[in-house]
């Protein structure tokens, strides 16, 4: 029974500031509204002072009732302002810990900890802020005495974490330079994100509906340009109009590929993977530095993923999802990518490493119905027909184009897609893989295989087919074999069933 | 009491059986109910179309009766249909459940991953001396599986086989 032990008294200082930034924000808005008007701030001013100082002493009097400590089996916590509550959670059931830094915590050497357990998206526990050798202290301990004398994954795997944390193995299996990060940042393009909260925070400012009336505005520049490169053009408003949409929509997309790579290399920059021992650590973030360790023992499965630029430049990107510890509002880090990006040749043995014994190259896929690409085809005949259809009342015979454009999609995709979908039994393992421009592969082992269900729509069964779902634990979409012939399915589906029941399932 | 409920589990265990044939009264029964519901509303509709937007009474009623009439019957005829492609099955391995008309599942839990388990009864369903096991699991899509439809005392007889048999096993 150890000490009870507090946060760093900074934290009265971080958690205010939190609270108060998700307040002040609407009031101060308010402020800027009513500056003109003398009695107006004067109100708002005190009421903001006035709730400023509620958040303090409210913040002084939560540091002084919040403990922690120590005991043989648990993480004891103790908080509350008004009611006392005391949590206990046992250190076998704590997954991982995992520390946020943004730039200040850095500069103060504190960090924001938060407990994983199993099954939660939110994590058990929030410490913000601890000291960095308190973390360190923590991870130490709890990780240490997890419990790994039950780890039942097959024959005893020796556990090889040291006595009290020291000196463990430490290999570090992934670094990344700001060049991976930019290429990273550009193939997976997550600009979309920013943009649409920029546009959402612009148009609480009327800022864009001025920009698209000055845009639309007949004596525009950027029009008078066109329509002087394009004399003819300039009599047809129908291409005018089109002309500019199309010019702002590829610059929009150009623009968001940036931002999306501009993204990256700020959000991952000095990304490292290193094994310690049982369990990965990821360092990574150039402003909020985050710090999370993922036992492996609570590795539910492995995604590997390649978008079709990964595959022209030799890329993939590694995923593994966990159970717990998922995406929250809490502050909490977000399950990153084990492997944002990694070139092909590295990707064995970093599976190896998740997953020892995977080989993806000796892999016998087994292929789905030969009639899935023609119901693919046919299920995605409804959008190019509806959307041409409706280009056709706004630009005419034009709507052909388009017509012909989206079914050449469309039988590109289920192409690829119908060839490509296979699934395989390892001798621990299912493997699926799934799509056809961006591709997607997901490893489970038997024993982290929850449920087995075979599912059958009314076209299913007009087509002699069915799905097959292994079902995990934190999974996002899953492992689903569609478009399986009956008898194979059938046959997947009890073989998943037995192999699944003949292992054990541990957190 | 534990006797009696081995003896019943040890019917249960290994077969695949039907529901209880009172679940076909009972969603008969709950589908009546619902049905008077949509009658009320198809009524008050129709009256308000006719009354206050003037649309002429004797296609009005007569589509309201139609839909009345098409919604009765089919919710009164449903059950029976469910009915016979609803099943489940306890192995030693796995519970394995069995359901759906035009859109079918076959859903296996093995025992080991059955994390716990519930025996409910809603009032109507007490009213039938039904019950629906509830299994949770670690899983995410399926992280509850229920079978409804099952006589009470057989749910909690399985029930009780369910955690006897977690008992056993040497972990």
């Amino acid at each position: 029974m150890s000490s009870e032990r507090r946060l760093h008294p900074l934290s009265i200082v971080f958690e205010s500031g939190r609270v108060l930034r998700g307040l002040l924000l609407p009031l101060v808005v308010l402020l800027f509204a009513t500056m003109n008007d003398d009695g107006g701030s004067v109100v708002i001013l005190t009421i903001i002072a006035a709730i400023s100082a509620l958040v303090g002493v409210g913040g002084i009097i939560r540091f002084m009732r919040f403990t922690y400590r120590y005991d043989e089996r648990d993480l004891v916590i103790r908080s509350g302002l008004f009611t006392r509550k005391e949590r206990r959670i046992p250190y076998v059931r704590i997954q991982n810990l995992d520390a946020a830094q943004n730039p200040l915590h850095r500069l103060l050497r504190v960090a924001g900890v938060y407990v994983q357990t199993g099954g939660g998206a939110e994590p058990e526990a929030s410490l913000s802020v601890l000291p960095l050798s308190a973390l360190e202290e923590m991870r130490a301990r709890v990780l240490a005495s997890g419990g790994r004398a039950d780890a039942a994954d097959g024959p005893a795997e020796a556990p090889s974490a040291a006595p009290a944390g020291l000196a463990q193995p430490r290999r570090t299996l992934l670094v990344l330079n700001p060049r991976d990060l930019i290429v990273a940042g550009f193939i997976e393009n997550r600009g979309m994100v920013l943009i649409f909260g920029a546009l959402a925070l612009l148009e609480q400012s009327g800022a864009t509906s001025n920009f698209f009336e000055r845009l639309f505005e007949s004596d525009n520049a950027v029009m008078s340009g066109l329509a002087a490169r394009w004399p003819g053009a300039a009599n047809v408003p129908a291409a005018q109009g089109a002309l500019i949409v199309i010019a702002a929509v590829l610059t929009i997309l150009f623009f968001i590929r940036i931002l999306s790579t501009i993204w990256a290399v700020v959000r991952l920059y000095g990304f490292r993977l290193e094994r310690v021992g049982d369990d990965l650590h990821t360092e990574y973030g150039l402003f909020t530095r985050v710090s999370a360790t993922i036992p492996l023992r609570r590795i539910q499965t492995v995604i590997i993923r390649e978008r079709l630029l990964h595959r022209w430049l030799g890329r993939r990107s590694v995923m593994v999802e966990t159970a717990g510890g998922q995406m929250a509002n809490t502050g909490a880090p977000q399950r990153e990518a084990i492997a944002p990006i990694l070139s092909v040749e590295h990707l064995p043995a970093l599976l190896h490493e998740l997953h020892a014994g995977l080989d993806l190259s000796e892999v016998l896929w087994q292929p789905v119905h030969r009639r899935a690409f023609g119901r693919m085809l046919r299920g995605s005949l409804f959008w190019p027909l509806v959307l041409s259809a409706t280009a056709w009342v706004v630009i005419d015979e034009w709507a052909i184009a388009i017509l012909v454009a989206l079914l050449t999609m469309a039988v590109v995709h289920a192409r690829l897609r119908s060839r490509y979908i296979g699934w395989s039994l390892t001798r621990d393992s299912i493997v699926v893989r799934d799509g056809s421009l961006t591709r997607t592969t997901r490893v489970a082992r038997f024993n982290r295989i929850q449920v087995a269900a075979m599912d059958r729509s009314p076209i299913d069964m007009r087509t002699g087919m069915a799905s097959v779902r292994a079902d995990t634990a934190g999974a996002r979409s899953g492992l689903v074999v569609p478009f399986l012939p009956d008898d194979s399915a059938v046959q997947l589906h009890g073989e998943i069933v037995v192999r699944a029941a003949a292992t054990e399932f541990t957190w | 009491m534990q006797d009696t409920e081995q003896a019943t589990t040890a019917a249960v265990v290994g077969e695949s059986h039907p529901l209880d044939p009172r679940w076909i009264t009972y969603r008969r029964r709950v589908a009546a109910v619902r049905s008077a519901f949509v009658a009320i509303t198809l009524a008050g509709a129709g009256a308000a179309a006719v009354l206050i937007l003037a649309w002429p009474v004797a296609p009005v009623a007569a589509a309201a009766l139609v839909l009345v009439i098409a919604t009765t019957s089919l919710s009164l005829w449903w059950p029976a249909v469910a009915y016979r492609h609803a099943s489940y099955r306890l192995t030693a391995r796995a519970l394995e459940i069995r359901r759906g008309v035009l859109w079918r599942s076959v859903i296996d839990v093995p025992r080991s991953r059955i994390q716990h388990s519930d025996v409910s009864q809603g009032p109507i369903e007490r009213l039938h001396g039904l019950g629906t096991l509830s299994v949770f699991t670690a899983g995410t899509h399926h992280a509850l599986v229920t079978l409804h439809g099952l006589d009470h005392h057989r749910a909690l007889s399985i029930r009780a086989h369910l955690l006897h048999a977690d008992e056993d096993d040497v972990i």
